[in-house]
């Protein structure tokens, strides 16, 4: 299949190649970047992130794929669209996720990014409702969802002791086509 | 009060003790719960399920366990992992996963949180190759709960079981392997 690629003003959405792997982890496998991500990830779970990531390419056409930056080409993070499986959540949503390297942050690249695949969920992959998942610790995380016009989804919650023992409860977000369409961020 | 197995959020599964016989009869051998397990069991028959649980765990280190509440201590559930137990299984290597609620426990996912961690638990640490479990088509919640755990119906295991009435038969069966489960499958997940 041909590699998939979106640009965006700064960015590009684009698949996975091989050499992303390693660059991936060693920018984003850091202590600020897990925090609310179930911590630094051992090789088992890299192993296994990327075998995910991989299928979900295979299986649905969407990814969380990497985020680059045009202007140096350098490799920010992931950004993408999953169809929603974790554990105890519900099952086969579209997903928009996202995770950026720490000195990315602060400057709206994940909203470029988020704003780009939700973009692509209602157009390119038809979707009707897109969720986005987090922890209510994260404020960052669930910050931009709003910012993004979604809004809370308490019934989609579902406990998780995974990513806050303190709060052992992962918070879900959503937005429909029409409520992206109204945002005034559609592209 | 026998050791704890597994822990979960909410959940301890332990192993079953000499004095669990009675509780099991009254919490968990009623008609809600055994309505699509062939009814209210004969004590003799649940301790035999004891006695072939501890039997298993003896010899293979994994078997059926009571399913505890962490807060309050009470028995909510039974569930594990066994080799495959039916007779008329065309199975019988697989490993297999079960579980009952307690009545008044339903719809809180307890059955969900006990069962990722006994699946966990059977590829982590008991090395199962592929894990089943067998259920009736008409017993919705149950098949449910298997699919929500990223199992797959496997038509070929089907099975009668002359034992029981024709509305629950035939039985049927839902597999994941050990590599379904790793991909996520529901394996250790970053929220990616």
């Amino acid at each position: 299949m041909s590699e998939f690629r979106h640009d965006t003003a700064r960015l590009a959405l684009r698949d996975w190649r091989e050499e992303d792997w390693d660059t991936f982890w060693a920018v984003t496998n850091t202590e600020p970047v897990m925090r609310w991500l179930g911590g630094v990830a051992d090789a088992a779970t890299r192993a296994a992130a990327r075998a995910r990531l991989e299928g979900y390419r295979r299986d649905h056409g969407h990814t969380f794929w990497v985020v680059e930056r045009r202007e140096d080409g350098a490799l920010l993070g992931f950004c993408g669209l999953k169809r929603s499986n974790q554990a105890g959540g519900p099952q086969g949503m579209m997903e928009v996720g996202w995770r950026l390297r720490e000195d990315a942050w602060g400057q709206g690249y994940a909203k470029e990014a988020a704003a780009a695949s939700l973009d692509l969920a209602f157009g390119q992959f038809g979707a009707h409702e897109v969720i986005a998942l987090t922890v209510m610790r994260n404020r960052p995380s669930w910050g931009l969802m709003e910012r993004l016009g979604m809004e809370r989804r308490e019934d989609l919650d579902f406990p998780s002791p995974d990513f806050d023992a303190e709060n052992p409860v992962i918070i879900a977000y959503s937005i429909t086509r029409e409520g992206w369409a109204a945002s005034g961020l559609a592209g | 009060m026998t050791a704890p197995v597994l822990t979960t959020a909410r959940l301890v599964l332990r192993q079953i003790g000499e004095d669990d016989l009675d509780p099991h009869m009254t919490l968990l051998n009623t008609p809600a719960v055994m309505q699509h397990l062939g009814g209210v069991q004969p004590r003799e028959v649940i301790a035999a399920k004891h006695a072939a649980s501890r039997a298993s765990f003896a010899a293979h280190g994994f078997g059926f366990m009571l399913m505890t509440e962490r807060g309050s201590g009470e028995i909510v559930g039974h569930c594990g992992l066994r080799h495959v137990a039916h007779p008329l299984a065309p199975n019988p290597e697989d490993h297999e996963i079960g579980w009952v609620v307690r009545e008044d426990r339903w719809r809180r996912g307890y059955a969900f949180e006990a069962m990722r961690a006994v699946v966990d638990w059977g590829f982590a640490v008991h090395r199962a190759p592929r894990i089943a479990a067998i259920t009736t088509q008409i017993n919705t919640g149950s098949w449910r709960l298997m699919e929500k755990l990223g199992m797959i119906r496997a038509a070929a295991l089907d099975f009668n079981d002359p034992a029981m009435s024709p509305t629950y038969n035939p039985a049927i069966q839902y597999v994941v392997t050990r590599e379904q489960w790793a991909r996520g499958g529901n394996g250790d997940r970053r929220l990616d």
